[in-house]
């Protein structure tokens, strides 16, 4: 009975916040995360900045707030002074939004910015035209959003810091006289004298993009720099851009909602459930440690079909080698995974580590689960994740996983490759072993009679009585066998080298 | 030189923000400038673009007031008060001199 946890994430008063202070209304951006760190989304008909370097996705956010915005009923103008409308429309559908539909829908409007490069000036100017035009097209619309993309392009035509600044207070008093819950994206500023800083004091909640390279990985994050009358979230967070749009995993958030672990589950192994005191717990997180074939990935298979025969949605995240190659290593056993995957509800999913950073593994991951539902997560191995980038990013990339299982109520288990001489000491090592339930660790010995026997220690599950033994299995052609040898009482050496 | 002189017509647009100073300013200016070019049609439509949105959207006038010269192409956009119009001419390819002498 999966129940939500009466925690709540524990957020400190930002200085000069009025605790009495009337609630600011919040207007959803409909983007995973972002709404999280906002605590609600951004404030309803007030302007927010977004700053950001070149592929920092400012562009991708405000449309992805209009398009969110527009499917759930708010109509939304974008104003660009960059991209062309065309471009914009063809990235969106990259991501599967179709702006075009909602344009036609009276739902959406592009606006193009671009001005003709060969203006001539003379005189004194300003920017009412473009907000007679934008004053006609949020009448005519009914619009509730506005992103204003690039608009430094739009002051660069003044050439001259001190036209710049008129210009954006008018801009400024304009948007405080329409209910419109706008966002304005500019380069990151570099000089400080720069007019469009000034931006930062008229808006009433600054967010910062930016992107850069560590350890050979680039990653994205986002800052909330500040919040008229709302606290917030003030670290950086690592977002990707996924493939529907923008992703936030903010760590500190996730971690502290939680759902209870449900009823047992059989492992689908003869024998083994015995040594298990039951079976494994859905919802749990278990982790399986061994060295190379010791059998870890075909208790795996074995767990993952038995789970999707009997009607459960699993997922299989496969860092080591191709389906195919998976496939064909475990057949030899017994086990039919194309048989599996022709039911429907088990799914692989194969991802080369080097290929992209931890934050695009978790956020294909994540989705993979969403899309699914799934309720088991198998990941083999995790000691890829090594290879994704540092220890640190190994280990944010196991613990978060394992966060976002648990939210869930999905069964995550975690194949760990280990040294045989230090097989134990390697899972505790990892950091992690005090957010695992259910530990196991696999073995070969070549005892003194010449006989090959492989093994299997539980070394804890939570809640439960389990034998502390090494217990012996076989691989037949018919999978893992536990049954016909039961573990002897001279065997229950639970310390080894 | 007739076929010259058919060059010389042209068709301007001017859009403006209502009475704002900037575009009254530029209203004044380019009458000025069409008393004293002789020898030439010149066609002016003003568009007020806080009534006349769509238009303004269509020819994408985001700065106002702007004087755009619709004919003969290419194309130009003027932006500002057009208190130069020396340069205000230049950029129309207007005759340096209002004499009309031809």
């Amino acid at each position: 009975m999966p129940t939500e946890s009466p925690i709540t994430p524990y957020v400190l008063p930002q200085p000069g916040v009025d605790a009495n202070a009337v609630p600011v209304a919040k207007a959803s951006t409909g983007i995973a995360g972002l709404d999280e760190i906002l605590i609600g989304g951004l404030p309803r008909d007030r302007t927010t900045l977004v700053g950001g370097g070149p592929g920092s996705g400012k562009t991708l956010l405000g449309v992805e707030f209009l398009y969110r915005g527009a499917l759930a009923g708010e109509p939304g103008i974008l104003l660009t002074f960059e991209e062309r409308p065309e471009s914009i429309r063809r990235n969106a559908l990259t991501l599967g939004w179709d702006l075009a539909a909602l344009e036609r829908d009276g739902r959406l409007r592009i606006l193009d910015g671009n001005l003709p490069t060969n203006i001539v000036t003379s005189g004194e100017f300003d920017i009412r035209g473009v907000l007679a035009i934008l004053a006609g097209q949020v009448r005519d619309l009914g619009a509730r959003r506005l992103v204003i993309d690039a608009a430094d392009l739009l002051l660069r035509l003044f050439r001259d810091p001190h036209r710049e600044e008129e210009q954006l207070i008018i801009l400024h008093d304009w948007l405080l006289e329409n209910p419109l819950t706008t966002i304005i994206t500019v380069k990151t500023l570099q000089q400080p004298s720069d007019p469009a800083n000034r931006l930062e004091y008229l808006t009433d909640c600054v967010l910062r993009l930016d992107q850069r390279v560590l350890g050979q990985v680039s990653t994205r994050r986002v800052r909330v720099l500040k919040y008229r009358g709302s606290p917030f979230f003030s670290n950086e967070y690592p977002y990707v851009i996924g493939s529907r749009g923008l992703v936030l995993m903010p760590v500190s958030s996730m971690s502290l909602v939680a759902r209870a672990v449900g009823p047992r589950f059989s492992s689908g192994v003869p024998g083994l459930d015995a040594v298990l005191g039951g079976g494994l717990f859905r919802g749990s997180s278990v982790l399986i440690g061994g060295s190379s074939g010791t059998g870890k990935t075909l208790l795996a298979c074995t767990m993952a079909i038995a789970a999707s025969a009997r009607g459960e949605r699993v997922l299989y995240v496969n860092f080591e080698e191709s389906f195919e190659s998976l496939a064909s290593s475990v057949r030899s056993a017994g086990l039919d995974l194309d048989d599996a995957l022709h039911r429907g509800n088990l799914q692989f999913l194969t991802a080369m580590p080097e290929a992209a950073g931890i934050e695009e593994h978790l956020c294909h991951i994540f989705e993979a689960i969403e899309r699914q539902g799934s309720e088991h997560v198998f990941v083999d191995a995790i000691n890829a994740a090594q290879r994704i980038g540092c220890e640190q990013a190994a280990f944010d990339f196991v613990v978060r996983l394992v966060a976002h299982c648990r939210m869930r109520g999905a069964t995550c288990v975690l194949l760990n490759q280990t040294d045989p001489r230090h097989a134990i000491e390697q899972i505790s090592g990892v950091g992690i072993s005090s957010m695992i339930d259910a530990l196991l660790t696999l073995r070969q010995v070549w005892p003194d009679d010449a006989t090959h026997r492989r093994q299997l220690l539980v070394i804890k599950i939570r809640g439960t009585r389990h034998l502390h033994a090494w217990n012996t299995f076989q691989i037949t052609d018919a999978g893992i066998d536990f049954g016909a040898t039961a573990p002897s009482p001279s065997s229950t050496d639970r310390a080894t080298g | 030189m007739p076929a010259a002189k058919v060059e010389m017509n042209r068709k301007l647009m001017l859009f403006v923000a209502g009475n704002e100073p900037n575009s009254v300013t530029a209203l004044a200016n380019l009458n000025r400038l069409r008393q004293c070019v002789r020898g030439c049609e010149i066609d002016v439509e003003v568009v007020d673009v806080l009534v006349h949105h769509p238009m303004a959207l269509e020819r994408r006038i985001l700065i106002t007031p702007c004087l755009v010269l619709v004919h003969p192409p290419p194309e130009v956009m003027i932006v500002g008060s057009l208190t130069d119009l020396d340069k205000v001419r230049l950029a129309l390819r207007l005759p340096a001199d209002g004499t009309g002498d031809g």
